[in-house]
């Protein structure tokens, strides 16, 4: 009886075990160009499966040359933001990988760039790691991802005040008679608060030693 | 004089009057770290205001989200499956407790001993046996062809045969085996009375059958001393010793 008991509920275990697979596995797996083009765009779902799927391998891989995960996402993003801007400009061809490797070798190249800057302790340059990277130019667009982000990082110190305000007057592109309402302000109000703002947010950004290694 | 780098917003929203925009002009030109500052704010506003770039960033923050909420969902998996491993853990560890840990009744005792038993517990080994169906009264005298019915596991028949042994030749072995015999064919009050009449222990194995017979016949407590002498004696071989502690374990 008991050995019955065990073995139906062994049954279930598998039924229910074979179900979750199935219905996780159904999913096509999309090509690299489906994703390029995916990247491209925008598309979410490519963005969703690249974060799920390829991110993980690539945070292990910059793991192993010394990242944390926080360096390793900042460059997992980086260079998805990067080649989403790239994308519109240049058509990316893989001639001799997969858009994993590509990816990979983009985002050590783009840590590696940063490790160096930062005077981490690096070994071994992964020279043929970052090779695959060379085939398509990300340079300026990943630079103006990483001005992109380090502003962002800035206006994420303010106030909370001052953070409403250009979030939605210089992010959003509100007008200020858009931003007094959407905010309860009076206009002139607004319009001091965010010449104060901005000031602040400027003066942030150019105290950062980040802000002239991108100037220069 | 005026602080023309904190108009700097101000000129570059139009907010500033005629005249205000007028000297600020006059100033730039003249000025290069006001035309530095300008350019560092124009560049900052730019960049911050890139449409692509904030929707791109959005739709990173809502991947890694989903991402970590699949995350979540995939340790809960795990966790059933850890469950699901405990719980059967438990009812294998359950069956084996009641397996090694419970009781069995004294019935359960004496049933286990004779589902095992064999003959050899009994007869001495150089027991004869017959050959053919004939010999078995002709040949061979009582004591031998009951032996041989024993070996046989014909006890009903042995039990026969053992009845028609002369008085003469029944000795200690002789009621011990018929003791066991009439254990056999379900006579508990007859086993009794035959082992009582047998004075050798036969190393501890008639202590056990007489405890059973009395057992059966409804003698527990004698039953018991048999077997607390079983353990007392001097000469019990370990098999019939762990038979007595199995059943005084559970007589209690």
């Amino acid at each position: 009886m008991v050995k019955l008991l065990a073995v139906g509920f062994c049954n279930l275990l598998y039924i229910w075990y074979a179900r979750n697979e199935i219905h996780e596995k159904t999913g096509a797996m999309p090509t690299d160009d489906e994703l390029i083009q995916g990247l491209k765009v925008g598309d979410q779902q490519v963005i969703n499966y690249l974060y799920a799927e390829i991110y993980p391998a690539i945070s292990a891989l910059l793991s192993k040359y010394g990242a944390s995960a926080e360096q390793a996402e900042d460059a997992f993003q980086e260079v998805l933001m990067s080649m989403h801007l790239r994308l519109e400009e240049q058509p990316l061809v893989l001639r001799n990988c997969k858009l994993s490797s590509f990816l990979s070798s983009c985002c050590l190249k783009k840590y590696w760039s940063v490790a160096r800057r930062k005077k981490f302790r690096a070994d071994q340059t992964p020279e043929e790691l970052i090779s695959l990277a060379d085939e398509y130019d990300l340079e300026q667009t990943l630079h103006e991802v990483e001005q992109y982000r380090l502003y962002r990082e800035h206006l994420k110190k303010l106030s909370e005040a001052c953070r409403k305000l250009l979030g939605a007057f210089l992010i959003e592109r509100l007008s200020l008679d858009q931003v007094a309402k959407l905010l309860g302000y009076t206009y002139d109000y607004t319009k001091k608060k965010s010449s104060k703002c901005q000031k602040r947010l400027i003066e942030s950004i150019q105290s950062d030693p980040r802000f002239k290694d991108y100037k220069n | 004089m005026p602080d023309y780098k904190d108009q700097i917003p101000d000129y570059l929203d139009g907010h500033l009057t005629a005249e205000g925009m007028a000297a600020f002009n006059a100033q730039l030109e003249k000025d290069a770290a006001l035309r530095q500052a300008l350019e560092d704010y124009q560049a900052i506003r730019q960049t911050l205001g890139n449409a692509k770039l904030t929707e791109f960033q959005r739709k990173l923050e809502l991947a890694k989200a989903t991402t970590a909420k699949k995350k979540d969902r995939s340790r809960h998996k795990w966790q059933v499956w850890l469950l699901a491993i405990l719980v059967l853990l438990l009812i294998a560890a359950g069956i084996w407790a009641v397996n090694t840990f419970s009781t069995p009744s004294p019935e359960q005792v004496i049933a286990a001993h004779f589902q095992e038993f064999e003959p050899g517990y009994i007869l001495p080994p150089a027991n004869p046996k017959r050959t053919t169906e004939e010999d078995t009264v002709a040949q061979l005298p009582p004591l031998s062809a009951a032996r041989a019915a024993f070996s046989e596991q014909d006890y009903e028949r042995a039990l026969e045969l053992m009845q028609t042994v002369p008085m003469s030749e029944r000795g200690d072995a002789y009621y011990y085996e018929r003791g066991v015999l009439h254990l056999l064919v379900e006579q508990p009050t007859a086993a009794v009375e035959a082992l009582r009449q047998s004075n050798s222990s036969f190393e501890g194995g008639r202590y056990w059958y007489a405890a059973i017979a009395l057992l059966k016949s409804g003698e527990r407590a004698q039953g018991k001393e048999q077997l607390e002498m079983l353990l007392d004696d001097p000469s019990p071989i370990a098999f019939w010793q762990d038979k007595a502690e199995a059943m005084l374990h559970a007589l209690e």
